[in-house]
């Protein structure tokens, strides 16, 4: 006889058989399933954790490395580009972000978060960025970033441009109504900007595109054509299509239990 | 008839996403996803709502249509969604509780024809969806205690429809050599409407819209407003905490 592992249904978790474990490590766990690649910054430019994003695309790079500073897995660690002199300006950055002319020189307005926030492009491939990162500082109990080394003071958001923004099909059906051929041609429009273009791709004629287009706009209050990218780019996700390296598929972890 | 032994074959270990951060560190990894534009809810099994970040709740606090209702005895953050709408209310607990059963195979992307919708609106003030909150499962981890955490979970991550974070106008100046003026222009271009609404929220003329424009598209190689949005919502920013998000009406 052989039993599989089964999930613990709803009807468990409700009679209270999966004890819920703390709401901080589930929502670490969530972070983990972002497609957005996370890093939270001490002053000094250590990196106190990165999400499962932020790791994956940081060891696909080469002129770029997360290295842990101690044998822990939950060790600090450094992010440290190859060449010279992004790394200075790395440092730069999330010591600028970390700073707080507020508390230190009174009140200026260049106090201002927004002032201090930082972006950096952290690789180029093929003459193109390839890593963006997003440098914000993270507000402490009194509106300033932490300033004592291994507080979290800087937030970082690591974007990466190989990956495509897509929308489930079923989320434009859900939100608006659209039919299929409808949200077919509005998808279009995450990648595309011209009724030929999209007629070529899906393989109809502009006249049919130009009637589920402005379907499209009745259905989601859009009015312009810079609109309505703006609301699928607000509802797109990040897909990463490439293949996973064989070190990374996990082994199935099975073992065999005599029973009887 | 010979005697067989039965062999039971048991998952020693649950499925893993490789290179994940340990979640030892989850205080830190909240503290980080407070600083998000993005709202995050996170259900269990039964769609309560079990964590959410600051995000989440300044994006419902606005929201008269849709709740964030704590449970008697809840820690902050903790509760249930409430709807306006009792049938859209039922629709998102029936479907939170088959993304939750389907988070074995979270991983693999296998649309499931009964797993119920994966998007819902939840604020329809002018009949227009505004707040759309997307659903995934996530699969089960091990918890800082090295117990499996074998409750599904559910993540729902909350947009705002308008709102498209652009990216530092400093960025812009990285990229593409645009300088100051039209790098906040190529920004303001992101939210505002029209070139009328860009130069009343700038408090610049008309022509001077006009003109800063003209070096933006020169410079990004874009030909058109369409083009524009794309780039900068791809190269789009969280928002600093503390700094804007949507006032609570």
């Amino acid at each position: 006889m052989l039993a599989f592992h089964r999930p613990a249904t709803d009807e468990s978790v409700a009679r209270g058989f999966v004890p819920p474990p703390p709401g901080d490590a589930l929502l670490a766990h969530a972070t983990n399933a972002l497609k957005q690649g996370l890093l939270l910054f001490d002053p000094g430019g250590v990196v106190l954790t990165a999400n499962g994003a932020a790791r994956r695309a940081l060891v696909r790079r080469a002129d770029i490395e997360l290295l842990p500073l101690g044998d822990e897995p939950e060790s600090p660690m450094r992010l440290r580009p190859k060449r010279q002199s992004l790394h200075q300006k790395l440092e730069r950055a999330v010591r600028t972000c970390a700073s707080s002319p507020a508390r230190l020189c009174g009140t200026r307005p260049d106090a201002s978060p927004e002032r201090r926030a930082q972006a950096l492009i952290l690789t180029f491939e093929n003459g193109q960025p390839g890593l963006i990162l997003h440098l914000s500082p993270l507000a402490g109990p009194d509106e300033v970033p932490g300033l004592e080394p291994g507080q979290p003071a800087v937030l970082g958001v690591l974007i990466d441009r190989a990956l495509e923004p897509r929308i489930e099909p079923t989320v434009l059906r859900e939100l608006f109504g659209l039919t299929e051929a409808e949200t077919r041609v509005a998808e279009a429009y995450l990648t595309l900007d011209t009724v030929k273009d999209v007629a070529r791709v899906i393989g109809i004629s502009a006249n049919t595109v130009k009637k589920h287009l402005s379907a499209v706009y009745h259905k989601t209050g859009c009015t312009r054509q810079a609109q309505l990218v703006r609301l699928l780019m607000a509802l797109s996700e990040l897909q990463d299509d490439r293949p996973a390296p064989a070190e990374w598929i996990p082994e199935a972890g099975f073992e065999r239990r005599r029973i009887g | 008839m010979a005697h067989r032994p039965l062999t039971l074959i048991v998952p020693t270990r649950p499925p893993h996403r490789p290179l994940d951060a340990p979640l030892g560190q989850g205080l830190l990894l909240a503290h980080a996803a407070d600083g998000l534009a993005t709202g995050i809810l996170l259900f269990d099994g039964a769609a309560n709502v079990i964590a959410s970040n600051a995000a989440a709740r300044r994006l419902l606090l606005g929201s008269p249509e849709v709740r964030l209702v704590a449970l008697p005895d809840a820690p902050n953050g903790r509760g249930r969604l409430s709807l306006a709408d009792a049938a859209t209310e039922s629709l998102l607990d029936a479907s939170v509780r088959a993304c939750a059963r389907r988070w074995a195979e979270a991983d693999r992307l296998q649309p499931d024809a009964d797993s119920g919708p994966p998007a819902f609106a939840l604020s329809r003030l002018d009949g227009r969806p505004r707040l759309s909150l997307r659903l995934s499962a996530v699969p089960p981890t091990v918890v800082p205690s090295d117990r499996i955490a074998r409750m599904p979970t559910v993540l729902g991550q909350l947009v705002d429809h308008q709102r498209v974070v652009g990216p530092h106008p400093r960025l812009l100046h990285d990229l593409f050599d645009l300088g100051d003026a039209a790098a906040r222009v190529a920004v303001a271009c992101l939210r505002a409407e029209s070139v009328k609404d860009v130069a009343r929220s700038l408090g610049i003329s008309v022509n001077t819209v006009k003109s800063h424009l003209l070096t933006v598209y020169v410079k990004t190689g874009c030909t058109r407003r369409s083009q524009l949005v794309r780039l900068l919502a791809q190269l789009g920013e969280p928002q600093p905490p503390g700094h804007g998000g949507p006032p609570p009406s």
